[in-house]
């Protein structure tokens, strides 16, 4: 039992990981700092230091980066279907058996869900947010943040945005349970 | 005020405080819609962006509690306190005149448990969340739906989540939100100006249209929603009630929400003359060869915007199949002209007749067109008391600023106790007169106070139907009124017909008496009625009269004092001592005690028998 139950947290654990990366750190709270910081470059909103504002969403963006990156590279190891196979019933078949079942309902999961295809474009969209992240960076340093170059540091920021929106699709097709 | 909406966001994560005060994620979530923080808590306080042109004023609640949750704190939904922050802002802003809830945006996932170290290094003050907290079954969000939509029916709620829409569609429509915003959409803060517009109680932002009431914001609301097509537009309500404010206010919206210029043209359909209304209405063709200048009609004049039709039940049947050839053909011909030509025009029309089942004579097929837009039914002001104040305050300073010297006064509480105490059967009109009388009349003080303040219709009919259905069939049939006089209609008539000819003078010779007796008798009636109506029934079921108020209710006149009610009880029933029975004879008691015997007046002689 106490193997059932380690498979269960896994299984729950990357579910729960992905929910609060996607819904609570991605859409509530990154996404709406961009849309924000946006507005600050229209002049809807003012600030008091909007460069730091930027650093500490540069800052947050690296920390929960590697969360993303985290939860692609355990994907398949942690939703497969072939994980059923160590839990009751399934687990009570032969090893033998277990062996071919576990390579091909791996296979049908991954052909019949597209997972690698989703699991790529998920890398290619934290990518994409990741180059701009790093192309705000080297402005940042560069630039005085006056009122005159706000107009470029808004297009990397839409360019981050619309990176966020694809990147929230990406990861919400990602399995949230296991899927035969 | 500045006329923003004011919106409660209900939400675990940004109604939060932390302990070092900082809520960014509600920062950004109002740097991205645009609104400015209201909520006066830590975090509110601690922010340091300002909104430069806010879409609306938010009002943040957790819907939970603590409030402020650190490592090992354990956090609890909040029903009860989410459903008392509501009612603050809606039950209670009504009470006290304030501008209500527009607009309540709820989040679906709460989450529960106790914060732990690593809960608290992701988000700040949140809980690791239970198992249900997920589940849409069972969101905590939904069950705060249910619970607001229960207790305040008129309030729309909308849905501001992250979380899949089509998993609960179909739950939040039946439980009553009017929609869904994804807080990931680009198109959020459109998503949600577009509900305020359509769903939300938002008062007039122009001004003209003053009151917080929900009445008055129901209006409105179905206003801006009528706006929203070029339908015909009917408008409903009693004298005074600002019909024509409304259609103004309709055709304003409409040209803010398409930036567009559409004209405003007014017709008090009760002027249009059958021998006039065609060159009014529709122009006159100017015709060269008979040097007769052409004008451009009403009609005409409106073609693009709005035609304001006042006062619809007074248009002469004529007129009225000329407006529904228009509206059939949407063409007009003006006169001496030989083509039609073609028109585009929003008819807003306004009546305070009931026209359905009146013997009015209107036409149904052009009520019909008229209101097939939709009906917007203005409440009497009497339905929206709470208003008062605020309408006393415009007024006030509109007739200070109007009359020249007048200084700047306050208006007293008394004062605006005894403005809401009447009912206003002439309406906001009404109000507004009484208030400029009361400036015009003593524009060298500084209070108004109630004696400033002439009310000229304060007929309480609210008061008299209360207390007209409390009385029994049987209480009334067995009731002993003074027996009429049984020919008081034929001395009534022959009082409105008389001419003094020399050929009908016979007729009245020696009849005065009779006119004296039938009129006292029917005074003495409306007294009874009068006393009945104005019973006291809280300490007595049978309801103990009240002299005072049976006065004032039967002259109409608020400042009649006790002893000039008695000495008018007096006047009535001292000649007919002898007749009163019951409330009368307790009423002629009560008076001749309080001001004594009246000198015995004898009644004229009657020649005739009545």
């Amino acid at each position: 039992m106490d193997m059932h139950n380690a498979l269960q947290n896994s299984i729950q654990n990357w579910a729960e990981d992905r929910a609060r990366f996607s819904h609570d750190w991605l859409m509530n709270s990154f996404y709406q700092a961009i849309v924000g910081l946006i507005n600050v470059c229209e002049g809807k909103v003012q600030v008091d230091d909007i460069r730091s504002n930027v650093i500490l969403l540069i800052q947050d963006w690296r920390k929960n980066m590697s969360i993303a990156l985290r939860l692609i590279n355990t994907c398949e190891e942690s939703m497969s279907p072939r994980v059923l196979l160590d839990k009751l019933p399934l687990s009570l078949l032969d090893d033998e058996d277990k062996a071919g079942l576990n390579i091909i309902a791996h296979r049908i999961w991954l052909e019949r869900y597209e997972i690698k295809q989703k699991l790529m474009d998920a890398d290619a969209c934290i990518r994409k947010v990741n180059s701009a992240i790093d192309y705000l960076e080297k402005n940042l340093l560069e630039s005085k943040w006056e009122r005159s170059s706000l107009t470029e540091f808004e297009k990397i920021l839409s360019t981050i945005k619309d990176g966020c929106i694809e990147l929230i699709a990406a990861m919400s097709n990602l399995p949230k349970h296991i899927m035969v | 005020m500045d006329g923003l909406p004011r919106i409660l966001v209900i939400d675990d994560l940004f109604g939060r405080n932390t302990i070092n005060g900082v809520n960014k994620e509600r920062e950004n979530l109002c740097a991205h819609f645009l609104w400015r923080d209201l909520t006066g808590d830590v975090a509110a306080r601690s922010s340091k962006q300002k909104i430069v042109k806010p879409a609306a004023e938010a009002i943040f609640f957790r819907g939970q509690t603590p409030s402020v949750a650190n490592v090992d704190t354990v956090v609890e939904n909040d029903l009860a306190g989410t459903l008392a922050v509501v009612r603050s802002g809606w039950v209670e802003a009504f009470a006290k005149g304030e501008v209500p809830w527009a607009l309540i945006l709820l989040d679906l996932c709460f989450y529960t448990g106790k914060v732990t170290e690593e809960s608290n290094r992701r988000m700040q003050g949140m809980p690791e969340g239970h198992s249900g907290d997920d589940d849409f079954r069972t969101y905590f969000g939904l069950t705060l739906l249910d619970a607001i939509h229960k207790e305040f029916p008129d309030l729309p709620v909308m849905i501001l989540s992250s979380k899949p829409r089509e998993e609960v569609s179909l739950e939040f429509t039946r439980r009553g939100a009017v929609g869904f915003i994804d807080r990931a959409d680009l198109r959020g803060p459109e998503i949600l100006q577009d509900a305020l517009w359509h769903h939300g109680l938002l008062p007039d932002s122009s001004g003209r249209i003053v009151g917080n009431s929900l009445p008055v914001l129901l209006a409105l609301r179905e206003a801006r929603r009528s706006a929203r097509h070029r339908e015909n537009i009917l408008i409903r309500g009693e004298r005074g009630t600002g019909k024509e404010l409304f259609s103004q206010y309709i055709n304003s919206v409409a040209n803010d929400r398409e930036n567009a210029k559409r004209t405003f043209v007014t017709v008090n359909s009760a002027v249009l003359s059958s021998s006039m209304f065609a060159s009014e209405l529709f122009g006159i063709s100017p015709r060269t060869a008979t040097d007769v200048d052409g004008k451009i009609g009403l009609i005409e004049a409106a073609d693009g915007g709005d035609l304001f039709l006042d006062e619809i039940a007074d248009m002469p049947q004529e007129v009225q199949a000329a407006v529904l050839r228009v509206l059939q053909d949407r063409q007009i011909t003006p006169v001496g002209a030989r083509k039609p030509k073609d028109i585009n025009i929003r008819f807003i029309s306004a009546t305070n007749v009931d026209l359905e089942n009146s013997d009015s004579g209107f036409r149904s097929d052009l009520l019909d067109r008229l209101r097939f837009g939709g009906t917007i039914i203005l409440p009497p002001l009497r339905d929206r008391k709470t208003d008062i104040p605020i309408l006393a305050e415009v007024f006030v300073r509109i007739a200070e600023k109007n009359h020249k010297g007048a200084l700047k006064r306050e208006i007293t509480k008394d004062a605006i106790e005894k403005l809401m105490s009447y009912d206003w059967l002439g309406n906001v009109r009404e109000l507004q007169t009484c208030l400029f009388n009361a400036v015009n009349g003593n524009p060298d003080v500084e209070h108004l106070v109630p004696r400033h303040l002439v009310i000229t219709s304060q007929l309480d009919k609210n008061k008299i139907q209360a207390h007209a259905t409390n009385i029994k069939a049987e209480e009334i049939q067995t009731r002993d009124y003074i027996a009429p006089a049984t020919d008081l209609d034929k001395i009534l008539k022959m009082q409105v017909d008389v001419h003094f000819g020399m050929d009908n003078i016979m007729q009245w010779a020696g009849c005065l008496g009779d006119i004296e007796y039938a009129n006292l008798r029917l005074l003495a009636n409306c007294l009874k009625a009068a006393l009945i109506a104005t019973k006291d029934r809280t300490s007595n079921p049978a309801g103990i009269i009240q002299i005072h108020p049976a006065l004032k209710l039967m002259t109409g006149d608020s400042s009649l004092t006790a002893v000039e009610a008695y000495d008018i009880i007096k006047r009535i029933l001292g000649p007919l001592d002898n007749d009163l029975k019951d409330d009368l004879r307790d009423a002629y008691k009560q008076a001749t005690l309080q001001r004594g015997k009246p000198r015995k007046r004898r009644l004229l002689p009657r020649k005739r028998e009545v």
